[in-house]
């Protein structure tokens, strides 16, 4: 069906092999060892997701997508600590986490900024918390409301910023811990296309200057495309790995131009297979639409 | 067309069209209560006697029902004697708005009947003192505990069964176990104001606290956030405003529970004057009493509100500001990042062995 043979990337291209080979050379920051989540409902246990290995390198990129109900959220707010795996391990650094810590900083979609603190003490926020000096604080705090470009807004409460302004102070409070690894759950899933496309493009800059590792969820193909290094792809019923995919297009890259090259192609259409398992399509076929418009009323 | 529509549903008033209605809330009451008091046909069930002609009971300044001052005057007519005269008057429970207004001055000026007796001014600030105190007490102890069941289920399980057993029991029937505990002046009184409004202030602070949004407590442990310091840099600040309305709302039922408190044990402050004027059949000054209590009350708590603008400056509504900053300016990402050398400080030395070239591989 389509005239691109769909693994190709994987052989066609040595500097793809070569690129991922030195991000397998770094150090692992978080594995996630045989993890498993389930409850009781009911008399049944229900799987939220089964089986799943990961090694997250130092620096890596990694997006997880799948459809809704595979439990890719819960997942990640395990890895938080915001929520207890049944069975498996969370490794960090080679230390198991329980409970969530400022290692491990988060980004929700729904920003979450303390509405009651400034900006800045948005930003300032971590580093109290862990005890550090009011003018340390602030003088760091001030660093990274500069690296997101928000040193005008220092005083400005959180309900006089735009949407995609909040978050990136959200994303300057989490990285102003200093985290291992930064776990960002559809941080633009709330923005408009536009402001999306900014974020993204703010946040690969500020990945380049920040030793970070970052765990993306999203449900959009192209930003995984645009984002990632490694893509994995969630599957629901039970939810498990379907397949991790090492995502071939060079950097830098820029939400205008990924979709040019061959490989962008074919990893897009990769994904899109994935994604679209057909028994749910044939589920919405089924939907029956009557026709309500008259003769001579038909659109294409 | 938008402009024409009043009933419009969560449909924001223009600034005039809201001070026109609030003044009218106010007016509204005040007109049918004057319409009531002086247009003589609406209501006035009463005839004032000024001339009692034949009719041997009435004498001059008494009430007469209208239908009895009739029937005597057409018996009076038909005896061909001297017919009785009078205009028709409300009872003497319902005074005329100015009458009241004039008490409302005289009330301060007028000394009391009797020596010993307080001044108005003494009586409300009587009942005053004894409010602050009841809800000061209240709040020492009902604040605190109130966040802690909202924020522990520990607390929470702990005292909340008994507490909501507590408050359906009637401040007023601990009236007389008061007065046996505390004496017949100020304490039993005090008491309970505080027993009417701790168990409420407990279990409503309680609720609000436990609806602080689960997301930013999560956050906050994200950024290393832990125990105590959840409660303090989280959980309060995120529900003191609501906190605060509470705080107003039950002053207000603290003002419900002075009535039932000044009676027990010796009778003092508002009441106590009420009730004096009451007895004196001086209504004019009972309604000035009255009123007085709500102007007192609506007077403070708009006080509160405007106090809430000043300590809590997130809340606040800058209509401009907000728009100034509105058109969000999202400087174009290749531009703005300023390099800081916060990879350099990162970078360890291990990891420049192990991936020589991370910065090389993004560029």
């Amino acid at each position: 069906m389509n005239a691109l043979e769909l693994t190709d990337y994987k052989t066609q291209a040595p500097a793809v092999a070569e690129r991922f080979q030195k991000i397998y050379a770094r150090p692992v920051v978080l594995q996630l060892r045989d993890l498993e989540k389930s409850f009781r409902a009911g008399a049944r246990q229900q799987t939220v997701f089964q089986n799943i290995n990961v090694d997250v390198h130092r620096r890596e990129f990694i997006c997880i997508i799948g459809p809704s109900g595979c439990g890719k959220s819960t997942l990640i707010r395990i890895v938080a600590g915001l929520d207890e795996q049944t069975s498996g391990q969370v490794l960090l650094d080679g230390n198991p986490v329980s409970g969530p810590g400022p290692d491990r900083g988060m980004v929700f979609q729904g920003y979450t900024l303390f509405p009651w603190r400034t900006v800045r003490e948005n930003v300032m926020f971590g580093l109290q918390m862990r005890g550090k000096e009011n003018s340390e604080a602030l003088a760091e705090a001030r660093q990274w409301l500069e690296m997101v470009g928000l040193s005008k807004f220092e005083h400005s409460f959180p309900h006089e910023l735009s949407g995609g302004m909040k978050q990136r102070v959200a994303i300057a409070r989490a990285l102003a811990n200093e985290p291992r690894i930064l776990i960002m759950d559809e941080p633009f899933g709330a923005l408009d296309a536009l402001t999306r496309a900014k974020m993204q493009n703010y946040l690969l800059q500020i990945w380049k200057k920040v030793d970070v590792t970052i765990l993306f969820i999203t449900h959009d193909l192209d930003e995984a495309c645009l984002m990632a290094d490694r893509v994995i792809v969630m599957g629901a019923n039970p939810g498990r790995i379907v397949e991790v995919i090492e995502n071939p297009i060079p950097r830098p890259r820029h939400c205008t131009d990924i979709f040019h090259s061959r490989e962008a192609i074919a990893l897009k259409a990769r994904l899109d297979e994935l994604i679209h398992v057909p028994t749910e399509e044939a589920e919405e076929e089924k939907i029956p639409v009557v026709k309500m418009t008259q003769a001579g009323d038909e659109v294409e | 067309m938008a402009s024409r529509d009043w009933l419009g549903l969560k449909h924001e008033l223009p600034p005039r069209r809201r001070l026109l209605l609030t003044l009218c809330s106010f007016l509204v009451p005040i007109a049918l209560w004057c319409a009531v008091s002086y247009v003589p046909w609406i209501w006035h069930p009463f005839v004032q006697v000024t001339d009692a002609g034949s009719v041997d009971y009435f004498s001059e300044g008494m009430l007469i029902p209208r239908e009895n001052f009739a029937r005597e005057k057409a018996k009076a007519a038909a005896a061909h004697s001297a017919l009785p005269a009078g205009f028709r008057v409300n009872p003497i429970f319902l005074p005329p708005p100015h009458k009241v207004a004039i008490a409302f001055y005289t009330a301060f000026k007028t000394p009391p009947r009797l020596p010993n007796e307080p001044w108005l001014h003494e009586s409300l600030g009587h009942s005053v003192r004894t409010i602050l105190w009841g809800f000061g007490i209240s709040s020492v102890f009902g604040v605190p505990l109130g966040i802690l069941c909202g924020s522990y289920r520990f607390f929470s399980r702990l005292q909340e069964p008994f507490i909501e057993f507590f408050r359906y029991l009637p401040a007023p029937a601990f009236g007389a176990l008061c007065v046996a505990v505390l004496g017949i002046d100020d304490p039993p009184k005090i008491a309970i104001i505080v027993i009417g409004t701790f168990f409420q202030q407990v279990l409503v602070i309680g609720n609000t606290v436990r609806k602080v949004d689960p997301a930013l407590i999560e956050a906050s442990q994200t950024l290393g956030a832990k125990g105590w310091q959840l409660v303090r840099g989280v959980i309060i600040p995120a529900s003191i405003t609501e906190i605060y309305t509470d705080m107003r709302i039950l002053l207000g039922w603290a003002w419900t529970y002075l009535i039932v408190a000044e009676v027990v044990g010796t009778m003092s402050g508002i009441t106590f004057f009420i009730n004096q004027q009451a007895r004196y059949r001086n209504f004019d000054n009972v309604y000035a009493a009255i009123a007085m209590i709500g102007i007192i009350g609506l007077a403070s708590d708009l006080f509160l509100a405007w106090l809430a603008t000043l300590i809590f400056p997130w809340k606040r509504r800058r209509h401009s500001g907000s728009k100034k900053n509105k058109p969000a300016r999202i400087v174009p990402a290749t531009a703005s990042v300023p390099t800081i050398p916060i990879q350099a400080e990162i970078a360890e030395p291990a990891d420049a062995a192990a991936s020589p070239d991370v910065s090389a591989l993004h560029s």
